[in-house]
């Protein structure tokens, strides 16, 4: 190295100083890599949320709600998909102004949009405009085909189709107090729909979209996603022809004697299946507005009454189980009227003479049941009612059952015994009364009734099925032999009773009336009825049991039980047990000898000869029932 | 110099990095600009085309600019006009003064900040970030002037920086902060005397200060930085979706072409924000692969720099690496919101134009020193008829003590 060379070489240049700042550069790079590992890890927990907010969108994937189905399988209720339409207004706001037209120009493309789903282009204006930063607003639910295809063809921006479903009633009101409504948002709100509304709606599942800056999705992953779990079908006991037979002849009999309103049930007494459940007035649960809240309660279940005469043979039956009395026993009836040895005053409709046990049932001998109930004793009339299950829940599966009225012994007064054995003073639905008129039909036993019959899932499987009924371990409301007793006297209510001329030609109907004055809230109105029938059918091995109850009936066109409510009910007999294949009954057993001997205006022709008192015409009936 | 086969020489280090950085740039501008809504399938970005196109040309420049010596460019003729860094620095000057003029300077974004030349369009402040490197660099080696007079020397060579300084302040905050600081750095290196530079410094802190405050804009910026959520649609919208890019990606990455920032939430996802995209798609990795890939250029430079060449070469080679680290380390900063928002891209990386093919061309100076670091005696001959300060200042001791406080870095 020369000298000049080494001259030259004066640097002007601090390694020091430039360490320094190529050190400082490091440690700062390093620092942002620290930066960077805190953003990615703890820093992350205060933005994550942000972020998913933004990149995420949550679709709730609506379950299918199940249908409902009658026993046959044919659908009473199902769900139909739907269109709603939704506007995000803020987009639409930010799309009119990147576009550079004018609010103006938006408010009238939103007047095209309301002529189209029938709303008031002011109101629609006005919902978006109070929700203007809003990203979502349902503007309209239930569109139909054609004006979805409009409204896509307006091609507005912001503006969406969303797909939800709508509960249908194919068979309009339909035993629709059983079946119940679905609101708006397609929860159940009444009937079966609320009962079993958690094993219909399924569980919806959800897919957490993600999406880009315009909105457009990109994709789910596999983990975000979970199908919805659609409603299982219900399958019911209620036989839908045997219902639209029940609802015609009930809305037949309440409009001919110009009722307020009616009940009916029918039941299968041996499996306590409800066939049919009707009230009068009905209403169509797809036009629920339509209504009002007292059409829509199933009275039938939730609405207990004074059963009236109806409730006779309820007492009379224990107290032959018991032999307190016998069939053929003979009681002494004074006159039309009977003082009590209080001194109450116990009237009959007519004085017939001194009646027997089987003549006091079927003619309706409010004297007679009093007499009896006072030597059977409160005691044992309480457990009469009670062993039939009155004032309790029968146990069916429908919301609101109401279980009735039975004073509880210490309530009873010294009227008690007589208002009881004349069927007041205690309230009973109509299911009640057909569960305990079953215990007659079947052989004594309590059943318990029932609406469902299983349920299957959305895939066709059948999923449950209400297990065959063990019978015999159903409780026992009275003795089999008993019950084929009382079950036998009832037959003449309709041959030479209170509904004589009621009776069937083909099939032997037990029944008994009613006719129960309506309580008001001072005593008891002079005017107004109850007029009930509950009776089973064919007598031999019966198919049904039905109930039927109307409500205020017009007395200057009818008001007995035996002219109001049992031509209904044994109307409803011969057609229902025509549809049900049931072979003619042969001919009644005659009462025994001890029987016959004391029954007045006895004559075996009565059970051979069919038409003996078999239903006339309409009209004379009514002639006759007016002029008694 | 021994050759040997099995050892790495800087400039094919540097060649290397600079060729891995514009790779993942090409890759990460192609991954940014995909819109996973409209396609599926494997296309090729208009972006991405255009980015590899630019890459390509950068790399060509990279390595033209790298075979020719850069004594050239230092030469200090004995006439002004023969200089060419006099030339450069007039030509840069007057490009940045023909951008303010309206219908000249092209307004992108409501910042008249690009020049058109023919097909292309130039950003005069990237012109103006390297002639002021080459400027500096001249200045300090040759000295015309002594550096350690303060009004005759010092501040008079300085006035041409601060013109453009000023000039470029205009056009863009950010990239005239970049050259304040990269000049900052290559005065410190550069011998200027220290007392000098603590003078200097406060009043262009007050001007930036006051340049910052006077234009509401960027006070904005300012405030919107202490409280993004303040304005999460408006200042704050930026910083916000850079955050979420962090969030989103976790330290694993949500995998290349898997992130959801940028189709469409994070803005300038393929320019200024792609580190941020970086770190959403590779995680941790991602941001350690870049800030390594920008540390081996900062070590090319100073290898560079310790090899001894002439001053001027010297001082380019370490002030070429600052510059490119600077940008990266503040475009870094402002993408994980460590300082407020800046427009300044990731050199190398984000989707670039003509600036890309500069930042190359200055890369290849570098390679240039590293190849050809022995011409400087040549070039210090030609120096002669200038008055090249002699001898270097006696030290005084409180150098001394700096350069004990010091040693503790140094080896040399």
């Amino acid at each position: 190295m020369n000298y000049r060379t080494r001259e030259l070489r004066v640097t002007y240049f601090s390694y020091i100083r430039a360490r320094l700042v190529v050190v400082l550069t490091v440690a700062l790079f390093i620092a942002l890599l620290g930066r960077v590992a805190y953003l990615q890890t703890y820093g992350r927990e205060a933005t994550i949320s942000r972020a998913d907010r933004q990149q995420h969108l949550i679709l709730t994937l609506a379950a299918r709600r199940g249908d409902i189905y009658d026993r046959n399988g044919l659908l009473m209720a199902g769900s139909i998909q739907t269109h709603s339409l939704f506007v995000d207004p803020k987009f639409m706001q930010d799309s009119f102004q990147e576009d550079g037209r004018s609010l103006i120009q938006m408010d009238q493309a939103l007047d095209g949009l309301a002529a189209l789903i029938g709303k008031d282009s002011f109101e629609l204006s006005k919902l978006l405009g109070d929700r203007a930063t809003s990203r979502f607003v349902k503007v309209a639910e239930n569109l139909d085909d054609s004006t979805v295809a409009q409204v896509e063809a307006l091609n507005l921006p912001g503006v969406g189709i969303g797909s939800g479903s709508a509960r249908c009633y194919p068979m309009g009101s339909l035993a629709a107090h059983v079946l119940g409504d679905c609101g708006s948002d397609g929860n159940g709100l009444d009937g079966l729909e609320l009962k079993y509304n958690a094993l219909l709606s399924g569980r919806p599942g959800f897919a957490r979209e993600t999406k880009d800056a315009q909105r457009r999705p990109i994709g789910v992953a596999a983990e975000d996603y979970l199908p919805p779990q659609h409603g299982h079908h219900l399958v019911l006991t209620i036989d839908a022809n045997l219902q639209t037979i029940a609802e015609q002849e009930l809305r037949d009999a309440v409009e001919h004697v110009k009722a307020k309103s009616g009940m009916f049930v029918a039941m299968d007494p041996f499996t306590g299946d409800i066939l049919a459940l009707a009230n009068y007035p009905t209403f169509n649960p797809q036009t629920l507005s339509d209504s009002t809240s007292d059409m829509r309660r199933n009275s039938a279940l939730v609405s207990p009454y004074e059963p009236g005469s109806t409730f006779k043979p309820f007492l009379a039956g224990p107290a032959m189980m018991w032999h307190v009395t016998t069939q053929s026993e003979v009681w002494q009836i004074p006159g039309r009227t009977w003082f009590t040895p209080y001194g109450r005053a116990i009237s009959d409709v007519e004085h017939y003479g001194n009646l027997c046990t089987w003549d006091g049932l079927v003619h309706s001998s409010n004297i007679l049941m009093s007499q009896l109930s006072e030597r059977m004793g409160n005691a044992r009339l309480y457990k009469a009612m009670t062993g039939f299950g009155f004032g309790q829940r029968t146990g069916i599966d429908f919301p609101g059952e109401s279980p009735g009225k039975v004073f509880d012994l210490k309530k009873w007064t010294h009227k008690s015994t007589e208002s009881v054995a004349q069927g007041y003073e205690l309230m009973v639905t109509p299911l009640q009364l057909a569960r305990a008129f079953s215990a007659y039909a079947n052989g004594g036993k309590l059943v318990t009734p029932r609406l469902l019959l299983g349920t299957v899932d959305p895939q066709g499987n059948i999923l449950s099925r209400r297990q065959r009924v063990d019978f015999d371990s159903l409780p026992q409301a009275i003795d089999p032999a008993t019950a084929a007793e009382v079950r036998r006297i009832l037959c003449d209510v309709v041959i030479r009773g209170t509904a004589e001329g009621e009776r069937s030609k083909i099939w032997n109907v037990s029944g008994k009336t009613g006719t129960a004055y309506l309580a008001e809230p001072h005593g008891y109105s002079k005017s107004r009825y109850n007029s009930s029938f509950v009776a089973c059918a064919p007598y031999e091995n019966p198919k049904l049991v039905v109930v039927c109850v109307i409500h205020d009936p017009d007395r200057t066109i009818a008001h007995y039980g035996g002219k109001v409510a049992a031509p209904a009910a044994v109307k409803f007999f011969e057609r229902a047990l025509t549809y049900m294949e049931v072979p003619a009954s042969p001919d009644l057993p005659l009462p025994p000898p001890e029987v016959a001997n004391v029954l007045i205006d006895y004559s075996a022709k009565q059970y051979t000869d069919r038409n003996f008192g078999a239903m006339k015409d309409d009209d004379s009936a009514m002639e006759i029932t007016s002029s008694q | 110099m021994e050759v040997s086969i099995y050892r790495l020489r800087t400039r094919d280090a540097l060649t290397l990095c600079v060729l891995s950085l514009l790779m993942l740039g090409v890759v990460m501008v192609q991954s940014a600009s995909a819109g996973a809504a409209e396609r599926t399938d494997w296309q090729w970005s208009a972006n991405a085309i255009k980015d590899a196109v630019f890459a390509a040309a950068g790399i060509v420049a990279f390595l033209v600019v790298g075979h020719f010596n850069y004594a050239w460019l230092g030469r200090a003729a004995a006439k002004v006009r023969q200089t060419p860094v006099v030339w450069i620095m007039a030509i840069t000057v007057l490009a940045n003064l023909l951008v303010l003029v309206p219908h000249i300077g092209v307004s992108v974004n409501g910042a008249r900040r690009w020049l058109r030349m023919g097909p292309m369009q130039i950003q005069p402040s990237e012109l103006a970030k390297w002639a002021v490197v080459l400027y500096l660099a001249f200045l300090l080696a040759r000295r015309p002037l002594n550096l350690d007079r303060f009004f005759t020397g010092f501040l008079p060579l300085l006035i041409p920086v601060a013109v453009l300084c000023l000039l470029v302040v205009i056009q863009d905050f950010g990239t005239a902060v970049l050259i304040a600081l990269a000049a900052l750095a290559m005065l410190v290196a550069g011998k200027v005397r220290l007392r000098h530079l603590i003078i200097v410094i406060p009043p262009v802190l007050a001007a930036g200060l006051w340049f910052v405050m006077h234009k509401e804009y960027r006070w904005k910026r300012i405030t919107a930085f202490a409280n993004p959520y303040a304005a999460p649609q408006r200042e704050g919208y930026h910083m916000i979706q850079s955050l979420l890019s962090f969030a989103t990606g976790g330290w694993t990455g949500r995998g290349l072409g898997n992130g959801i920032q940028k189709l469409g939430y994070l803005p300038e996802d393929t320019t200024d924000f792609i580190f941020a995209v970086i770190c959403e798609e590779l995680g941790i990795f991602g941001a350690m692969l870049t800030i390594a890939l920008y540390l081996g250029v900062l070590y090319c430079a100073w290898q560079t720099v310790k090899m001894k060449a002439d001053n001027f070469g010297r001082l380019l080679a370490f002030g070429v690496g600052t510059m490119v680290t600077l940008q990266a380390l503040i475009n870094i900063a402002v993408a994980t919101v460590s300082v407020p928002t800046k427009g300044l891209s990731l050199p190398l990386v984000s989707a670039g134009g003509s600036g890309l093919i500069i930042t190359c061309a200055a890369l290849g100076l570098l390679r240039s020193v590293s190849r050809f670091k022995n011409a400087g005696d040549e070039v210090v001959e030609e120096a002669k008829p200038l008055r090249i300060a002699p001898k270097p200042p006696a030290r005084r001791p409180v150098h001394r003590l700096t350069e004990r406080m010091l040693g503790a870095f140094t080896t040399s």
